[in-house]
């Protein structure tokens, strides 16, 4: 595993601007959580699967994801199932006390879809920027360079845990031991001791230099190219038709 | 001409690890003065303050690291109190001895711009730089590549060319050939010499292997126990010989002799411990264009051999010794150790059988001290209190251990950490040992005590893998030796010795071993 969310790979995601995916990520974001539109949340999800898809995400790794989304969407529907036993008037199936109704299935449907398309929104990000993108872009959007730096790198501290804990459960099984358990501790306490060293690294390399006028720049520079611009201007009309159809309460 | 580097009556006392305990004395009362320019070498015994010395110059110490100082230490017209970490590095690079622990960006071309996009350097000029560095270190090839995939002789590389990168006034490099292999190690002699004719920088080295210091340097100054008792040139490597020596440095007469492999049939062992029967092993993380890890790798090592795995960096070498206790699997192919399918076990199965000594001891500690850490793997095996006490207090006498066993591991110094690992691998008395490369960085003495006893072991009987670049290593304790080159086994056979062969004393119980053959010098 290799502490981090990005999947290396040559598609138009990994190609796209960091700032333009922000901006997708964060307009499919606030849409899902706004318009509870069954079709549209579906389409939403269809439409960015395609997207992955097309921009050559290796399957299993989105597979990884459906793995832990999967349970979890299962988990609240049924919590939402046996909690929300008042709701509704159209029964479709009753056993004693406990009844669903088609008004309860709907909106364990509608949270489910919304859930689904907020993580893979995340993910869809997050799987095609590395870690010299989202410093470029975040610099693009005028943080300061070491700011950019510590957002990249905490972009991806759970990934960088797990990678670590499989390390240590490994190092232990080489001596013997088995159970993971022990592990847990091991891997916050190597993840904080390889923290600092990154921290002391950096600094021997120059981080928080004192450079007068010159201010830090980057090597390869956000810049915006046409396709791009393209795909903002795509997102920025889908998100103005969603909001109409909200306002006009479709 | 003027000095460059200005230590006065430097000390040093590292705060006492975990809160408890009394300070360690790091440094005591160092002087030195470089002149600007110069090749200064650093020597000494393991635990001499070497390194503590050059973190001093780096402003590691006493910016981040917990302790007290006293003295004066000026670099670059710096004074190392008053000045930050980062403001040092504008003129002062620094390259220390764990290069995982000195890489901050994910890919190798980032690494090298860090450094100069901190500077504010155009980008343009970052990018033409950095094609500059890779190519004066010979790993252009590298350029895109993960971090977190390359050996550990590459991420040397690659912090060289991070710390070279702005162009410093002074470089500062802890026991660079300990890590790289021939090729990489004239590689950084070459950037030392061009950037000294054409900058006027200034090399600090601190080495165990003194052949180029000895060759080069203009200033060398031998540390003992925290103190610089000779500040002097590379005559002290004639001169006064038996004074090294009897510190444990090592002083090469001329290049060391070249390793010969008579060619044996790699598959040919009538008893063998460990098989690999063509393996090919790519990591996970490595870009499909890149060349695998182990590429159809076959040959059999004999029960009672002294096999050294030996190649370049990058070659593969701590891959195949991974592959032996199922820590890697391989993509395809086959392992067998003992009789046993390595791909039927888990690497907690396998650790009865093969004991492992990584190439960062640090990495496998667990406990709380010494003690414990050595006990760790026989109690975890289900041994009986009564007897993990017994092999631990073996273990302690045999390393010398005493002073340190209630310490914890993490704590001690590099060689003490070495022999603890070693310690922490034989006492779990598997019948086949892996080491990888366990002597590195340590001075001779040291080196000798650590592989001298894993030679006895290797007599009584254990079969001994050992992943090394050292070519006087595998001569004096070795029986075969595979060469792999880029994942390929290019050669695999006995070693020609070279005349100074480590002759174990026969075992007290069975005189009548040192005729069977099984790990006594041929």
């Amino acid at each position: 595993m290799s502490g981090q969310f990005y999947v290396p790979a040559t598609g138009w995601l990994h190609a796209l601007d960091m700032r333009v995916k922000l901006c997708m990520t964060l307009v499919v974001v606030v849409l899902c959580s706004v318009w509870g539109n069954w079709m549209f949340l579906a389409a939403t999800l269809v439409i960015m699967h395609v997207m992955l898809l097309t921009g050559h995400v290796p399957a299993r790794h989105v597979g990884r994801l459906w793995a832990v989304l999967a349970p979890l969407c299962a988990f609240v529907a049924v919590v939402m199932l046996l909690s929300m036993n008042a709701y509704g008037t159209g029964v479709l199936w009753r056993l004693g006390w406990w009844r669903v109704t088609s008004q309860t299935l709907m909106m364990c449907l509608v949270v489910v879809l919304r859930i689904a398309d907020i993580v893979l929104a995340l993910f869809l990000t997050l799987f095609t920027t590395s870690h010299a993108d989202w410093v470029r872009g975040l610099t693009g959007l005028h943080l300061p360079l070491s700011a950019a730096r510590r957002m990249a790198r905490a972009v991806n501290v759970v990934p960088q845990w797990f990678a670590i804990y499989r390390e240590r459960r490994l190092m232990r099984a080489v001596r013997g031991a088995g159970g993971g358990l022990a592990a847990f501790s091991d891997a916050w306490t190597v993840l904080r001791l390889r923290e600092r060293r990154a921290s002391v690294a950096s600094l021997t390399r120059g981080a928080q230099m004192h450079t007068g006028s010159a201010k830090p720049t980057v090597m390869r520079p956000a810049h915006m190219r046409l396709m791009d611009w393209l795909v903002l201007g795509i997102v920025v009309l889908v998100a103005a038709g969603v909001a109409t159809m909200v306002a006009l309460g479709w | 001409m003027a000095d460059i580097i200005t230590v006065m009556n430097l000390g040093w006392r590292y705060a006492a690890p975990g809160g408890g305990g009394d300070p360690i004395q790091g440094l005591r009362d160092a002087s030195c003065y470089v002149q600007q320019g110069a090749l200064a070498g650093v020597i000494g015994p393991t635990g001499s303050g070497k390194s503590t010395l050059v973190k001093a110059l780096a402003g590691i110490i006493p910016h981040c690291t917990k302790g007290s100082l006293n003295g004066y230490v000026r670099i670059a017209d710096m004074n190392v109190k008053s000045t930050t970490v980062s403001d040092l590095s504008l003129r002062v690079g620094y390259v220390g001895q764990d290069p995982r622990a000195q890489l901050t960006s994910p890919t190798v071309a980032e690494e090298i711009a860090f450094p100069l996009e901190n500077r504010g350097v155009e980008p343009d000029e970052i990018e033409a730089r950095v094609d500059d560095v890779l190519a004066m270190l010979h790993i252009g090839d590298l350029r895109d590549r993960d971090t977190a995939t390359l050996s550990t002789g590459e991420m040397e590389r690659v912090a060289i060319g991070a710390a070279i990168a702005g162009e410093p006034d002074v470089l500062i490099v802890d026991e660079p050939a300990s890590l790289l292999d021939e090729e990489g190690y004239e590689d950084l002699v070459n950037v030392i010499d061009v950037m000294r004719r054409r900058t006027r920088m200034t090399a600090v080295l601190v080495e165990q292997d003194t052949r180029f210091l000895a060759q080069r340097a203009d200033a060398v100054f031998l540390m003992v126990n925290g103190e610089i008792i000779r500040r002097t040139t590379a005559d002290i490597f004639t001169r006064e010989r038996s004074l090294l020596e009897s510190v444990g440095v090592i002083v090469s007469d001329q290049d060391a002799m070249p390793l010969v492999i008579e060619s044996d049939e790699p598959g040919a062992a009538d008893n063998p411990a460990v098989v690999f029967n063509h393996v090919h092993a790519r990591y996970a993380d490595s870009p499909p264009s890149d060349a695998p890890q182990l590429d159809d790798v076959a040959f059999a090592v004999q029960q009672g051999d002294f096999v050294a795995i030996t190649g370049g960096n990058g070659s593969g070498k701590s891959t195949l010794t991974r592959l032996v206790n199922a820590e890697l699997r391989p993509d395809r192919g086959q392992v067998v150790v003992n009789g046993i399918d390595v791909a039927s076990r888990t690497p907690v199965q396998m650790a009865q059988q093969v004991a492992v000594v990584g190439q960062h001891p640090a990495d496998m500690f667990c406990a709380q001290s010494v003690r414990e850490e050595i006990g760790f793997g026989p109690r975890a095996l289900g041994v009986d209190d009564d007897e993990v006490a017994r092999r631990v207090n073996e273990m302690v006498r045999l390393f010398d251990l005493y002073e340190v066993e209630d310490m914890p591991a993490a704590a001690l110094s590099s060689g003490e950490q070495r022999a603890v690992a070693l310690a922490c691998a034989l006492v779990m008395h598997a019948p086949v040992l892996v080491l990888d490369e366990p002597a590195a960085g340590l001075d001779h003495r040291l080196k000798s005590r650590l592989l001298n006893t894993v030679a006895r072991m290797n007599q009584e009987g254990t079969t001994v893998i050992i992943a090394t670049e050292d070519a006087d290593l595998i001569q004096r304790y070795c029986s075969h030796a595979a060469r792999l080159d880029q994942g390929r086994l290019v050669s695999y056979g006995r070693v020609r010795a070279n005349g100074q062969r480590f002759l174990a004393p026969p075992p007290v119980q069975s005189s009548h071993a040192a005729s069977d053959g099984k790990g006594v010098a041929r």
